[in-house]
């Protein structure tokens, strides 16, 4: 979190998450070439460049899937949350190198020839109706001008000034980059050679990657059915006790007003013998606020850290994030929500939790 | 919003998932081996193209009966 924007918000946390990453793809990159060239066999006869290529490939490959499952696992186990953080790092490195993979590739298949490369690319296939010699190329450019755009606007600048939800909008192309990619492999490498190992790898990936999302979807899905309902904009809706909420946490509940289609979700913070109700989501990158904590008397996003204090929904000078803010009383044990949000960053007196009778 | 962006989300990959696989085993029960040598895929617009009558390819210079095995006609 920062007040202003620089390329990379340095720490060591970053710095040894980066070095890690990094080391782990050259080994990668070289134990795939040294044993490729053990295995394949006679009548493959695939040079070092090509098993590079394919290195690349693969690595990149990997590497999206790891990207694609690290948002559900986050959200099926918040154990899990601490691999959430600098995800964007990996994401960016994806693309790197995919970028590679694609750079050499166009080199030593297009580069030879009449034509310059790139439009060699483009013209050199034109079966767009086969399936054993479809230009699988184009594919995976495709998921390489999705993956770009991704990295190019993965900066906070940028999340500003797109507001988050273009940005999360345009960032959820990358489904549709993950189904290019695995169409690129069936339609390429596949159509060259069978491999039962690589046929068995690509399904995993794929039921692995979906089984996740489809998983994490459901759950989230169904804790929004179960959003509590209000008859009108004056109701005050009961949702939990006070001894549900553990100390400097918060209880999350779906409310749904007389006058909105789909609930909301609020997080509902117990701290210091108050209770306040914020919005549930994060103004960052939609972040699940509610599964955060209490930290320094600020509600604190487990996804990236950013903060706001929960009597106001503002961020702690001198930040300028908001997010909405409700009503709230206790009566007796119980805490009672108005569900007509507050305009973000509207002051909210926080309830008082009266004394547990002994 | 943002329950609204959740089912979204949840249906893209009840889609996604079963489509994927599907292709996955169309790639490989219609599967034809191609080249994969250095400059394989690079376009070569002076050669004829694969529908191009039969004389405008070069001919085989071991065939005997080919126009390569002719002698140039003396003047």
């Amino acid at each position: 979190m920062s007040v202003s924007y620089t390329w990379v918000g340095w720490n060591r946390q970053k710095k040894i998450y980066d070095g890690v990453m990094l080391g782990a793809i050259a080994l990668y990159l070289l134990v795939f070439v040294a044993v490729a060239r053990v295995v394949q066999t006679p009548g493959q006869g695939l040079s070092d460049v090509q098993l590079v290529i394919r290195a690349l490939g693969t690595a990149a490959f990997v590497l999206l899937h790891i990207v694609l499952c690290i948002g559900p696992l986050a959200r099926l186990d918040r154990r899990l949350l601490p691999i959430l953080y600098n995800r964007r790092h990996l994401g960016v490195t994806t693309f790197f190198v995919g970028l590679a993979h694609a750079l050499l590739s166009i080199v030593w298949y297009h580069g030879f020839g009449d034509l310059a490369a790139p439009l060699s690319l483009l013209t050199a296939n034109t079966n767009y109706r086969s399936v054993s010699q479809f230009p699988f190329e184009v594919l995976g450019l495709v998921a390489l001008v999705i993956l770009f755009l991704m990295a190019a606007t993965s900066h906070d600048f940028w999340l500003k000034n797109l507001t988050p939800r273009v940005w999360k909008t345009l960032h959820m192309l990358v489904y549709f980059a993950y189904a290019a990619l695995v169409l690129h492999v069936v339609l390429g490498v596949l159509q060259q050679e069978f491999s039962v190992v690589l046929v068995g790898a690509l399904v995993f990936g794929v039921v692995l990657v979906g089984t996740l999302h489809v998983a994490a979807g459901v759950r989230e899905v169904r804790k929004d059915r179960a959003a509590v309902n209000a008859t009108d904009s004056t109701t005050w809706i009961d949702v939990c006790g006070v001894d549900d909420i553990p100390e400097k946490r918060a209880r999350v509940v779906c409310l749904r007003s007389a006058n909105e289609a789909h609930g909301e979700r609020v997080a509902v913070f117990r701290y210091d013998g108050k209770v306040s109700v914020v919005s549930n989501v994060c103004e960052h990158q939609g972040g699940p606020l509610g599964e955060g904590k209490i930290v320094g008397g600020c509600i604190t996003c487990p996804w990236h850290g950013y903060q706001y204090l929960p009597g106001t929904g503002q961020s702690p000078p001198p930040f300028t994030e908001k997010i909405k803010t409700y009503q709230v009383r206790v009566e007796g044990r119980r805490v009672l929500v108005n569900p007509e949000a507050r305009a973000p960053g509207t002051p909210v007196d926080p309830a008082t939790i009266e004394e547990a009778p002994r | 919003m943002i329950a609204a962006q959740r089912r979204a989300h949840l249906i893209v990959w009840i889609v996604l998932v079963p489509v994927l696989l599907a292709a996955i085993v169309v790639g490989v029960v219609s599967r034809k081996p191609r080249a994969v040598e250095r400059g394989a895929a690079q376009a070569r617009p002076s050669e004829p193209a694969a529908d191009a009558p039969t004389d405008a390819i070069a001919p085989d210079a071991n065939d005997a009966s080919s126009d390569a095995s002719r002698k140039e006609p003396s003047r």
